[in-house]
């Protein structure tokens, strides 16, 4: 960057919040808060036929991994399985 | 009346929430009020060295989780002020899924009957620990540095906390340089609040007077009272306090004048 760009107010901050308006809208779209709770909710049923799970101790989160891919991730604390009658 | 829980959290770590978490609870109590200091980063453990309290530290979050102490005698006492400053520190020899999310809400509504403000410093991360800090706040400051990571980041986090029904103070922004914002070469506060379409609970320049502070373990706003950061971090209290107080920025300022191209061209920043 040279003086003149200085001058003219023209530093890389521009890029900076440009790149950021697009990745916030990607990001902000990619899994709403409320579909994931959903999805644990469903998750849990199915998990509960078949373990003890521990009440509220379940964590659902969704990582980006790069670019192209996503990671979820889900986390159940069990105290064993479910006996059967 | 009930006290308030608040969390200073951000997903990326070392932007400040440790120091920041220190500094404007020292100054709630400074200014009157009773301030629990809960460390939530569990395993790693900072909040006591940031306030120069590391070797009075006996037991931590874990002995009370487990019971092994009551939640009054497992805190310390911060000596500066008279009986209004208290630190439950983290134990380092856990993991942070060794706190149960439950129990750690029992402590947070065991402190609220005796605090006016419990502030908790939560850990990197958007996962348990993460969890834990934030669900049971009423409120959150949510730190960032004014680069791209840090601010997607914590976008992030707003999103997650807006899901637990936390209440936003606002962003906390820390480690902002001056220079650079007048070149053009750094987000500015304005910029950033634009971008995260949240209010603004504070701004706290980049300063070695933080290293230091620390390496003596006293808090800025102690050590260091009259320094533009100890009153970024007042100011952040005063947020705290009270929602409506408009926090100055000061003035994103373009380059004006013949005295300031020739500083440019000397190469002065
Ligand atoms: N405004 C600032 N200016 C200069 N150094 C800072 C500032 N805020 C924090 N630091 C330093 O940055 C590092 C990380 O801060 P810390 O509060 O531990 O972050 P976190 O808790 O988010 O991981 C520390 O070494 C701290 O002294
Ligand atoms: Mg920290």
């Amino acid at each position: 960057m040279s003086w003149l760009d200085v001058l003219f107010g023209r530093g890389t901050k521009q890029n900076a919040k440009s790149r950021l308006e697009v990745m916030l809208i990607h990001d902000r779209g990619l899994f709403s808060e409320a579909a994931l709770e959903e999805m644990e909710k469903e998750i849990l049923t199915v998990v509960r036929k078949y373990a003890e799970i521990e009440t509220g101790a379940a964590e659902i989160f969704v990582d980006k991994v790069d670019n192209a891919r996503m990671m979820l991730s889900i986390r159940v604390p069990v105290r064993g399985q479910k006996s059967k009658r | 009346m009930a006290g308030q829980c608040i969390v200073v959290t951000s997903a990326k770590g070392g932007v400040g929430k440790t120091t920041i978490t220190g500094n404007v609870g020292f100054a709630l109590a400074a200014s009157g009020y009773r301030v629990l200091l809960i460390d939530g980063d569990i395993g790693l453990k900072n909040l006591d060295s940031v306030l120069g309290l590391e070797r009075r530290v006996v037991y931590d979050l874990f002995d009370v989780v487990t019971g092994r102490v009551a939640l009054g005698d497992a805190l310390v006492r911060d000596k500066r002020l008279n009986d209004r400053l208290f630190l439950l520190a983290a134990s380092q020899t856990h993991f942070k899924e060794d706190i149960p999310l439950e129990k750690f809400s029992e402590i947070v509504e065991e402190a609220r009957e005796s605090f006016d403000y419990v502030l908790v410093d939560s850990p990197a991360g958007i996962e348990h620990g993460f969890r834990m800090s934030t669900r049971y706040a009423d409120k959150a400051l949510v730190v960032t540095v004014p680069e791209v990571p840090s601010i997607r980041d914590a976008d992030r986090v707003l999103g997650l906390l807006e899901n637990f029904k936390v209440g936003i103070i606002g962003v906390v922004i820390n480690r902002l340089n001056k220079t650079l914002v007048r070149q053009g070469n750094m987000l500015s506060p304005e910029d950033v609040v634009d971008l995260l379409q949240v209010p603004l609970a504070g701004v706290v320049y980049d300063d070695p007077i933080i290293v230091q502070a620390v390496n003596q373990g006293e808090p800025v706003v102690y050590k260091y009272p009259n320094t533009a950061v100890a009153k970024a971090y007042v100011n952040i209290a005063k947020k705290i306090e009270n929602p409506d107080y408009e926090v100055a920025v000061a003035a994103e300022q373009k380059p004006r004048g013949f005295w300031n191209l020739l500083g440019f061209l000397r190469g002065d920043n």
